[in-house]
């Protein structure tokens, strides 16, 4: 491949480099913050580089209230087994819905669709009656089920399951393979980028998510790595920023790192050539 | 004991009727092309067979098992597709050796890891390996083992197909056109190595083809297939030279067979026009009259006919004619040195060999007929 001058891609990498600012700034700032003693927080200067470092206070002072890894792995936990089950459910269901013939097959995707409009704060109510009467409030359990079967993963594999051909699958038939070793061994290993891309968007939302953690879970050693950031929100402690900074910090870092990590995959995904003639 | 046995199968999408009673039965480590135009149902019968679609009626043996209710993965075929249909994120040897794993190894044999700890597994995998090596070796694609399809081209992918179709000595081996995407180089070589192949693994093998001198080439038989319908099963030769059905002969042979409108006299004469044509049959009536291009050729007397065009093929000359009186084309196959004895726009006398003519009833159904000397058919 012929490189051309750095001067012809010197505009587009401006432009890039704008937007990424843009889009990076309440990060960057939020870096800076957390580095920051209080007083220096609202000084009406902007400055990146505190003038007195308070990073041990602040980052001490997260690690001395709150037992910030007991939250993260809190988090992996819940994340990860949401999304082992996902999987689990929504794959073979997708592929049913995209590759196997049988009476109803419509409907039942017509239901999955009709899933998709229903935003899950309606369902908070019933279900958390329903964990209440299970005796299962406060518990990974309560944390985990109701995500487990995402309209939303058996759509997007649905979608990207129909491109496979249907000579791959009806080899793998001859072969000796039943439906379930179709759809581990053949179907989702083909099917890389869309898992990469719908692990990524569950494991960020759910890593993320407040109100579901906030309903189901009273008891502190359970508490999701977001419940942890509210700490320094409460009233007793009063706004302490710095603080609440350096512990969202301490939050995202897992997700970022796990996001740049899978960024790799997720491109070698895409490049990894699919079927061709 | 029988390969492949079809009895009477039926299949319909919906309303259309795909397959009208196909029967036909393929002999123990006999090679069977299936021809037929686009569209008259051979990929179906070969799904069918292999048990990838389920028959609305009728039976399905191989090796004198019946097979009709059986998944595709009991029924011990093997089928290479049009596509190859390769497993993309495996390595060659992967690929070739999936077969095997499926059917040597336990469920739990073949979890990623794990089984390979279980007791006996590491002794089942090493004969699985030495398999697939002997395969790729008979295939020549030994140095290509740890590539993925992606990385290989056209031709390496098909023996990577048929790797994987005979490795596990199939009882019968389905092939669905797998020449259709080589180039035409390729096509005539690999011709010959599926044949050679063939012969050492020795399994029935049906084999889907539009392209008829593939047919004629490769196979102990031919089966001609026509809107669900098996028309004539025979040698390449009884297909070609003795074809039961206008279709038939329309559809094997290139150029293809010359028909021209001819009447059966009530004394048994066939004429074309007014032109005797020394043939004799059964009956009277309006009848066709085939002819393959190289069975006519001008003579003294015949029928008449203006000579359009010639192509000169190198090692024979096409003659274009159309017969004076009905307007209809034929094609007269010469040898190359008439080339300057015969000229556009000229009329000649055609006259169709005798004992070659093919005889059709209206409906296109063959007619018997004889030979008759022509001082017979003046007479
Ligand atoms: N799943 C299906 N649903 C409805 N009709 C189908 C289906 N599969 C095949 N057909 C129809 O059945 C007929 C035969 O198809 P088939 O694929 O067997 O033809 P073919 O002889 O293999 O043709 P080609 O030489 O083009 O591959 C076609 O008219 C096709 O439209
Ligand atoms: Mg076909």
């Amino acid at each position: 491949m012929q490189s051309r001058p750095l001067i012809l891609d010197l505009p587009r990498l401006a432009l890039l480099s704008l937007a990424a600012f843009v889009v990076l700034a309440p990060y960057i700032w939020m870096v800076a913050v957390s580095v920051k003693p209080q007083d220096e927080v609202f000084k009406a200067s902007l400055s990146l580089i505190p003038q007195k470092w308070a990073l041990v206070e602040n980052y001490g002072k997260v690690l001395a209230t709150i037992p910030i890894w007991t939250y993260i792995v809190n988090g992996l936990i819940v994340c990860f087994g949401i999304l082992f089950f996902q999987i689990l459910f929504a794959v073979p269901a997708a592929y049913a819905l995209a590759k196997l013939n049988f009476r109803g097959r419509e409907l039942v995707f017509g239901f999955v669709m009709l899933g998709l409009l229903v935003p899950y704060q309606t369902t908070a109510l019933p279900l958390y009656l329903g964990i209440h009467q299970l005796g299962l409030l406060n518990s990974y359990t309560a944390l985990i089920a109701p995500f487990t079967c995402s309209v939303f993963a058996i759509f997007l594999f649905r979608q990207f399951f129909r491109a496979i051909p249907d000579d791959l699958i009806n080899a793998a038939r001859i072969d000796g393979m039943g439906e379930f070793s179709i759809v581990w061994r053949v179907v989702l290993p083909n099917a890389l980028p869309a898992a990469t891309a719908f692990a990524i968007f569950s494991v960020v939302a759910h890593w993320n998510d407040l109100f579901w953690p906030l309903i189901v879970i009273q008891k502190g050693d359970l508490y999701t790595p977001a419940m942890g950031i509210l700490a320094f929100r409460s009233v007793e402690a009063g706004e302490d920023y710095g603080a609440l900074m350096a512990a969202a910090l301490l939050v995202t870092a897992p997700l970022v790192l796990a996001f740049l990590l899978a960024q790799r995959r997720f491109i070698e995904g895409i490049t990894m050539t699919g079927l061709k003639g | 004991m029988s390969g492949i046995v079809l009895h009477d199968i039926q299949k319909s999408f919906g309303a259309t009727k795909v397959l009208r009673g196909v029967s036909l039965s393929v002999a123990q480590g006999e090679f069977l092309s299936l021809v037929g135009p686009s569209g008259c149902g051979k990929t179906t019968l070969m799904r069918i067979i292999a048990g990838l679609e389920a028959v609305s009626s009728g039976a399905v043996q191989i090796a004198g098992r019946d097979v009709t209710a059986l998944r595709a993965a009991d029924r011990d075929v093997a089928m290479v597709f049009q596509n190859y249909a390769l497993y993309p994120h495996l390595t060659v040897r992967q690929n070739i050796g999936v077969p095997l794993m499926m059917r040597r190894l336990s469920a739990a044999e073949r979890i990623p890891f794990i089984g390979g700890l279980l007791p006996g597994v590491a002794e089942k995998q090493r004969t699985i390996n030495a398999d697939v090596a002997n395969a790729a070796e008979m295939l020549g694609i030994g140095k290509l083992m740890d590539r993925k399809p992606a990385q290989l081209s056209g031709g390496q992918r098909q023996r990577v197909a048929l790797g994987r179709a005979i490795v596990r000595h199939p009882m019968a081996f389905l092939m669905d056109e797998p020449l259709s995407n080589l180039d035409a180089a390729l096509r005539v070589t690999t011709r010959s190595e599926i044949v050679a192949l063939h012969r050492r693994v020795g399994a029935s093998t049906v084999y889907v083809t539009h392209d008829q001198s593939e047919a004629m080439t490769m196979s102990d038989r031919v089966a001609v297939m026509m809107d669900g319908l098996i028309l004539q099963v025979g040698t390449p030769e009884d297909i070609y030279t003795n074809p039961q059905d206008l279709r038939v002969a329309a559809f094997i042979g290139s150029p293809s067979i010359n028909m021209l409108a001819a009447e059966v006299a009530p004394d048994g004469h066939v004429t074309v026009g007014p032109v005797p044509v020394g043939v004799g049959a059964s009956g009277h009536g309006p009848a066709i009259l085939a002819i393959r291009p190289e069975d006519i050729a001008p003579h003294a007397t015949g029928i008449a006919a203006r000579i359009e065009h010639q192509e000169y093929l190198g090692e024979s000359l096409l003659v274009h004619a159309r017969v004076l009186d009905s307007g209809e084309q034929v094609i007269c196959r010469l040898p190359p040195e008439k080339r300057r004895q015969v000229a556009r726009g000229e009329t000649v006398h055609l006259r169709p060999d005798p004992a070659k003519a093919l005889l059709f009833d209206g409906d296109g159904r063959r007619l018997g007929s004889r030979v008759l000397s022509l001082e017979d058919a003046h007479g």
